[in-house]
């Protein structure tokens, strides 16, 4: 990887777009997907973007106000509209966007994001503890939907960390 | 589970897998691959019993070698991709996470190590989740 990818910048408090809400930032995992982009294994998709996809934070209400917690996670928005979204496969979407990737994500104080596809979190758990929740968490679940294990079956797992020789 | 990294299956083992190491003990009905290294798809379908699923689960894959149909699909193994996440399953696994919470083993950095924490992650010095404390 090279050395300093990220640089820390100040930026005004974004403004949230109609169906879009303000969260201010608790914490926000740091996920491989955030190193491949960081690497350019992944297409940059849009210049200067706030990486992050595992964002616990609070939404903050026009006006001020505290709106609850959520978590914003890596798909951001798909079309509603197209022949894999009406099968209920909008993960797979080709209009599909994705949170710091398309947009700015949760490496930041602050970010906008559809209300839509924030997922409403648990007021009494610490926030490092939800923000793996929101990738690994999500994606391993549907991964083991994916792999079809069988009720009693024996289950492997490859990669639990990654080391560079 | 299967890892070369020696934090990562003690990590494994503490968290209640049932093995941790190389090569699994016996033959898989299921995999999950989530190490970005394609070389491991013919490994972890070779490791797979009669009728067994391989699901690749991360975004980004280096190529995958050639497979040898007899020995890694013959026998109705299924390789298949994972990509992304619904919103059902989202709120599907975040109800059952309520529920029944998972134990999480995080590594916090603050918001201004997110460089140290990427650079952790790629040479395998993170043992658990790396998480940036924002506000």
């Amino acid at each position: 990887m090279r050395s300093r990818p990220l640089a820390l910048v100040e930026r005004p408090v974004p403004v949230a777009g109609p169906g879009e809400v303000l969260v201010r930032v608790e914490a926000c995992g740091v996920c491989r997907t955030d190193l491949h982009l960081a690497e350019g294994d992944l297409r940059s998709r849009r210049p200067l973007t706030a990486p992050g996809h595992q964002a616990v934070g609070r939404v903050v209400r026009p006006g001020g106000g505290d709106g609850g917690r959520v978590g914003v996670a890596w798909l951001r928005s798909t079309c509603g509209r197209c022949r894999q979204c009406a099968r209920g496969l909008e993960n797979l979407c080709p209009e599909s966007a994705y949170t710091g990737w398309d947009a700015d994500g949760g490496f930041a104080e602050y970010l906008t994001a559809p209300a839509a596809y924030v997922y409403p979190l648990p007021e009494d758990a610490p926030a490092e503890t939800l923000a793996p929740l929101l990738c690994a968490g999500i994606v391993g679940y549907r991964a083991l939907l994916r792999c079809d294990l069988p009720e009693g079956g024996r289950l492997g797992v490859y990669g639990f960390a990654r080391r560079r020789t | 589970m299967v890892t070369r990294s020696p934090a990562a299956r003690a990590l494994a083992l503490e968290l209640g897998a049932a093995s941790a190491g190389d090569r699994p003990p016996e033959p898989l009905d299921s995999a999950i691959l989530f190490a970005p290294s394609g070389d491991l798809v013919p490994v972890a379908l070779e490791a797979l019993e009669r009728g067994g699923t391989l699901a690749v689960a991360g975004i980004h894959l280096t190529d995958v070698p050639p497979l040898d149909y007899e020995r890694h699909l013959f026998q109705e193994r299924t390789l298949r991709s994972v990509t992304a996440n619904t919103r059902a399953d989202g709120r599907a696994y975040l109800a059952l996470a309520a529920e029944r919470p998972p134990v999480v083993k995080t590594v916090p950095y603050a918001f201004e190590e997110a460089d140290r924490a990427l650079a952790d992650l790629a040479t395998g010095q993170v043992s658990g989740a790396a998480v940036l404390r924002i506000g």
